[in-house]
């Protein structure tokens, strides 16, 4: 005998978890719990994005805060250093394959245009 | 440390950009959850250790129908003209400021307790619950 209702209430807590990671108000363990389960678990996965995306809207509450000037070239840098290592430990590969595919991607790149803004309110905010 | 974290936000989003899937949801969506979430981590991490536990609340916190003396109007202007503000209007004006305060301000429960004057079980009880009724309303 099935009854698929016994199962609802965890599903639905679940959902509930999933939002609450999103929003924030999970302690640290339970962040680490739940990112450590998203791996293995795609409806836990579609349930944080299903969140994200509703909840994204409301990231435009905040007043926003510019960052330094410091900010982007330490950004650069870090990057360039990165780029350096990874040459170093693999001198044999001609054109890595991920940066290509980065370029390409229009979408990620409009997304990101607005991204030193954007994160900065968030953070800005929530830092302060 | 806000700088901190858009500057591993920048290298992380860069490192992990092939891993970024449109299908799952927009660009901007998965950047800011990408700096959003390791602001989360660093925010509860300096706070673990004046926190308590906040699986510990015992049944008589938990009142659901805590009510404040005055009725709570809303701290925050939160119409932004998307599908959920009609969802965010049918919750109670407290409850829909709990919701914000988290997402917006990045708060815990405890925080959103002290700053409400509502009991801690309340506040949790509340946040869920408005969770469940924003999924229901949303789907």
């Amino acid at each position: 005998m099935t009854r698929p209702s016994q199962h609802e209430p965890e599903h639905e807590d679940d959902h509930a978890l999933a939002g609450e990671y999103v929003q924030g108000t999970l302690s640290l363990e339970q962040r680490k719990a739940l990112e450590a389960r998203l791996v293995y678990e795609p409806k836990l996965q579609k349930a944080v994005l299903a969140w994200e995306e509703r909840f994204l809207p409301y990231t435009a509450i905040t007043d926003p805060v510019t960052p330094s000037d410091y900010l982007w070239p330490r950004i650069e840098r870090s990057l360039a250093s990165r780029e350096a290592l990874a040459k170093r430990a693999h001198p044999a590969t001609t054109l890595p394959p991920r940066p290509r595919r980065m370029l390409h991607s229009l979408k990620l790149w409009r997304g990101a245009a607005g991204f030193g803004l954007a994160a900065a309110l968030v953070m800005g905010v929530m830092l302060a | 440390m806000a700088e901190d974290i858009v500057h591993d936000a920048c290298l992380n989003i860069w490192q992990h950009a092939d891993s970024f899937d449109p299908a799952k949801g927009s660009a901007r969506a998965w950047i800011f959850s990408v700096a959003r979430h390791l602001a989360l981590n660093a925010i509860r991490y300096r706070d673990r250790k004046i926190t308590f536990d906040s699986q510990v609340t015992t049944e008589l916190e938990v009142d659901e129908h805590f009510q404040h003396a005055t009725v709570a109007e809303d701290t925050f202007d939160w119409q932004t003209g998307q599908r959920m503000d009609s969802c965010l209007e049918q919750l109670e004006p407290e409850r829909r400021n709990c919701v914000l305060h988290a997402y917006v301000d990045g708060l815990s429960h405890a925080e959103i307790s002290a700053h409400i004057g509502a009991p801690l079980g309340t506040v949790k009880a509340w946040i869920k619950r408005s969770l469940l009724r924003l999924r229901e309303c949303m789907t």
